[in-house]
């Protein structure tokens, strides 16, 4: 082996705790960003490929059809495949079983386990439901008093993420059952699935015959929830390991600075012998580059573990069983590509200043540069010299100082993300039921009723009941709800005053169309005014009054096809509904969505807490130590001039002190800013996230934050009292 | 015959309030083949002037010439392609690699010159170490370090070996012995030896002795009965 590498690796023992601590952050920065990006392309590659393979319908039509609607389509040239189907959701106690005739051509079922059904006399259920109740084959559903035997499993590309509406996108497999019966099971069909090899016009088919409405597969819940997961992967690919991989590098740059610094005469005497400073470059970059190289490899092999890991956690949240792990080369390249290049970066400009010298230069003994301080003098007298030491310490080691605070504020930051994500999509639904809506029962007519007909009376059992219209409208060629009420509705929190001026919308639209209070927009092709703007962050909707719909949709039948019900007896409520074969979803399961959400996101909130301890602890742990053996010399001095171990130990202590101060506030901040940027993404048309951190977060990340930041007293306490003081002065005099 | 010529070599430090002039236009030739003594007192501009002839610093004004080529024209990758060549470094505090042994000290130099760990094992032998060749720095006396430092030195076989108080850091006794070795190989190799020192004593044993005072050129004087290292005492 030549001696320069000889020299390389002798010299990788000497920052041998620091190097261990960076390549722990590049093998995180590696890990994230190869297993998000991986499972992101595998998930992407898995459903698309299913999305083909079961002819996953291009738009779906709802209305009442006959088989002339089916002629008349037929005819449009655009369109190429057409299969009618009934979808209809029925009460059976607590549950809700939502009945699907079966689709041949389109939208088509995979078979897990049995037949498929052959008389109507038979049903095949959806694995969620089946798994979660334990319903084997042959066994016997009962919906709407009528029995069905189980033939068969199946999984649906329309079910990959098990969302019921758009208030329950992620319902709870134990109360909600889809069941897929013959097609003969229904006398009509109130849906028609198309398929097109060009992309479907609304304009199109409305000329061709009457719906209800017209959801494109881009607009349903379920590619919705798909498609933002997509974006959700790549937005945390991008932030967690950009975090890790810039500390560091900047933690590099900070070692190898400090050592060159500290062996600026040996360099100068390798110029002195004649050494390139190619060479000079390989011999004190090399041992990084290598680190970065290997780290990221482990980082890219562990990613096999992790997104096998993830797999398993996102398992419960969409039915995908096909999900396999395998290597994205891609991927790895990237990464290791990042994080050597970021390494050799950062360390060969770490060595810029120190290539330029001649040798005469580099071996001259350096004077310490003296720069006048700006803090004021008088501020400084009438300080300890305990504290005065303190603070001038920090401001002399600028560099380590502030990477330290960005380092303490990154993890902080980045924990109360964690805790923040979570109480966001906690707080989405406590919002919602807490300040708007205060229904407990929302029910969905088979037919719309007119509006001076009423299908349930109010009794004891009914505080309340208000009418709404709910159809699709289209602003911008994507589709919203659009929820018409009276004007004095108070089960919804609605400003009513301006449901009569124009739409009432949430925030999270007003920003999609960027539009504000009193401009206009074009809903379903009529121009209609913006008449307020609320802070809404779920049950998303175009809200608007039956008087303003009318001056605007002329042809708009007073009609209505939802009840908002209060009631202080559910029971009785329910058992009524029942009675009247009404179908109906209760707040309480609306809220059951909120919970599922939140038990699945349980384990990666804790895989992000533990990266952020990981994080802060390490940056604390390696710029601590590189601080300790620097300052070696003066302690030890200070030691011998009488000063106590456990006075010097309370000036690291407040210069602890001081950057806690500053990186708390700042890692808050951070944590709020992070929050803020992912919002877009964990956003959809119908539910918007609202970043809210609880009190109790912002508490308990001081508090983790504040405890590691303590771990590096007890490494300083023991590093100090192990400092030999007469040996220790040799050293420095050699 | 020169191995250097000098003229009108100046070099400035600092500017301004804060300028110090190192070396004030001295003008000199230094023959080949001999022990030469460069004494002056701390200040006098004995180091920079070593360090613009082994090319580690650029003068401020003046010209170098190494048998005939001007080394202030070089480029800094010229500057150290002779240093590697050319010039072999001798410095008071030793400045051995505390990373590496005896032997892979004088092998790094070695290396570079495409020269064989044999070379680097016969160096280290005639400089009486080859002994202790496995030992670090941290590991060897004063005195043997600064040997490992001249078999680092002259295992490249250089044609100049440059000196910069090597005795300075050492007890008369060990002292004593590295002035012995540095003779030896001067001799034995009829190399250019430029030794600098602020100790009359040993100018004693120079072929030739320049004096140096405030940057300037005080004296150049030929010494025709060099002492042998065992013969002079401080």
């Amino acid at each position: 082996m030549r001696v320069q590498t000889i020299l390389s690796i002798r010299k990788m023992k000497n920052n041998f705790p620091q190097m261990l601590g960076m390549s722990l952050l590049i093998l995180i920065a590696a890990l994230f960003f190869t297993t998000l990006f991986t499972f992101k392309t595998i998930y992407e590659e898995e459903v698309t490929t299913l999305f083909r393979q079961q002819h996953y319908a291009a738009v779906t039509l709802t209305g009442n059809f006959t088989a002339d609607d089916t002629k008349k389509l037929e005819a449009s040239p655009h369109i190429s495949t057409i299969e009618k189907r009934t979808v209809q959701d029925f009460r059976s106690g607590d549950k809700t079983v939502r009945l699907i005739s079966l689709s041949t051509k389109l939208n088509q079922v995979i078979l897990e386990k049995g037949h498929l059904p052959k008389s109507t006399a038979e049903c095949v259920l959806i694995s969620q439901y089946a798994r979660q109740n334990k319903i084997k084959l042959n066994d016997t559903f009962t919906v709407n008093g009528q029995k069905l035997n189980v033939v068969g499993i199946v999984r649906s590309p329309e079910y990959i993420y098990y969302s019921q509406s758009e208030r329950s996108f992620s319902a709870d497999p134990k109360t909600f059952a889809v069941a897929f019966v013959s097609k003969n099971f229904f006398p009509s069909a109130n849906q028609l699935l198309l398929a097109s090899t060009t992309s479907i016009k609304e304009a199109e088919i409305k000329k061709l015959l009457p719906y209800q409405s017209f959801t494109a597969q881009k607009d349903q819940i379920n590619y919705q929830m798909y498609q933002g997961d997509l974006d959700q992967f790549v937005s945390f690919a991008y932030i967690f390991p950009t975090i890790f991989w810039l500390l560091s590098f900047g933690i590099i740059f900070i070692i190898l600075r400090r050592t060159l610094l500290k062996e600026h005469k040996q360099i100068g005497l390798l110029k002195a012998l004649g050494t390139t400073n190619f060479s000079i470059i390989g011999i004190y970059t090399r041992q990084f580059v290598l680190l970065g190289l290997f780290s990221s490899l482990i980082g890219c092999l562990l990613s096999y573990p992790v997104t096998e890991l993830l797999f398993r956690i996102f398992s419960s949240m969409i039915e995908l069983p096909t999900l396999a792990y395998h290597i994205d080369s891609r991927y790895w390249v990237i990464s290791l590509v990042i994080s050597t290049l970021g390494c050799g970066v950062f360390s060969l400009c770490s060595m810029l200043d120190i290539l330029k010298e001649y040798p005469a230069i580099s071996m001259r003994q350096r004077i310490p540069k003296v720069k006048r301080t700006r803090v004021p003098s008088r501020f400084l007298s009438s300080l300890s010299f305990n504290t005065r030491y303190a603070f001038t310490a920090s401001l002399r080691n600028k560099g380590r100082f502030f990477l330290m605070v960005l380092g303490m504020s990154a993890s902080t930051g980045l924990l109360l993300f964690s805790l923040g994500f979570n109480n966001s999509i906690r707080g989405v639904a406590d919002h919602y039921f807490q300040t708007f809506a205060n229904y407990d029962f929302i029910v969905q007519l088979p037919e719309p009723l007119p509006l001076d007909q009423t299908i349930i009376q109010t009794s004891s059992a009914i505080n309340r009941q208000e009418a709404a219209l709910q159809l699709t409208g289209t602003v911008h060629d994507e589709d919203y709800p659009l929820i018409i009420t009276s004007s004095d509705i108070t089960i919804l929190n609605l400003p009513t005053e301006k449901l009569d001026q124009g739409l009432v919308i949430p925030e999270y639209y007003a920003k999609k169309w960027h539009v504000s209070v009193g401009d206009q927009v074009t809903l379903n092709e009529k121009k209609a005014t913006i008449s307020a703007v609320l802070p809404l962050s779920m049950g998303l909707a175009v809200y608007t009054s039956y008087d303003y719909a009318h001056t605007r949709f002329k042809e708009l039948p007073a009609v209505y096809n939802t009840l908002y019900v209060t009631s202080d007896h559910p029971s009785k409520v329910a058992k009524q509904l029942k009675e009247k074969n009404l179908f109906y979803t209760t707040a309480e399961e609306d809220k059951q969505t909120f919970r599922s959400l939140l038990d699945n996101m349980g384990i990666l909130i804790v895989l992000l807490v533990i990266c952020s301890v990981i994080l802060g602890a390490t940056v604390i742990f390696c710029l601590n130590l590189m601080n300790l053996t620097i300052r070696e010399f003066e302690y030890m001095f200070m030691n011998i001039m009488g000063y106590s171990k456990r006075r010097i130990l309370q000036t690291i202590n407040k210069e602890n002190l001081l950057q806690l101060l500053l990186s708390i506030p700042l890692g808050f901040l951070a944590g709020n800013w992070l929050l803020a940027a992912i919002k877009e993404q964990f956003s959809q048309n119908s539910f918007a996230m609202q970043s809210s951190i609880r009190l109790e977060s912002y508490i308990f990340t001081a508090l983790v934050v504040s405890i590691i930041s303590s771990f590096r007293l007890l490494i300083s306490n023991r590093y100090i009292e192990g400092l030999a003081i007469v040996e220790g002065l040799k050293v420095q005099e050699e | 015959m020169n191995t250097f010529q000098i003229e009108k070599l100046s070099k400035v430090y600092g500017a301004k309030e804060s300028k110090v002039i190192a070396l004030d236009e001295i003008t000199l030739d230094i023959p080949k083949n001999r022990f030469i003594v460069i004494l002056g007192e701390s200040g006098s501009g004995k180091s920079t002037l070593l360090n613009m002839i082994g090319c580690m610093d650029k003068p401020s004004s003046g010209t170098i010439l190494f048998e005939g080529q001007d080394l202030t024209g070089l480029s800094k990758a010229q500057m150290t392609e002779f240093r590697k060549n050319k010039i072999g470094f001798v410095f008071q505090s030793y400045n051995l690699l505390p990373d590496l042994s005896a032997l892979e000290n004088v092998e790094f130099s070695t290396e570079l010159v495409s020269k064989n760990r044999q070379d680097a094992e016969e160096a280290l032998t005639a400089v009486g170490l080859k002994d202790r060749i496995t030992h670090f720095p941290g590991e060897l006396s004063g005195g043997e370090q600064q040997r490992v430092s001249i078999a680092r030195a002259i295992a490249k076989k250089p044609e100049i070996l440059l000196c910069d108080e090597p005795t300075g850091a050492l007890d008369f006794e060990t002292g004593i012995t590295i002035l012995g070795v540095l003779k030896d190989i001067q001799t034995a190799t009829e190399n250019t030896v430029i030794f600098i020192t602020h100790n009359k004593e040993i100018a004693k044993i120079a072929d030739t002795v320049i004096r140096l005072r405030s940057g300037k050129i005080l004296s150049i004087e030929e010494n025709d009965s060099p002492l042998s290292p065992m013969e002079v005492e401080w």
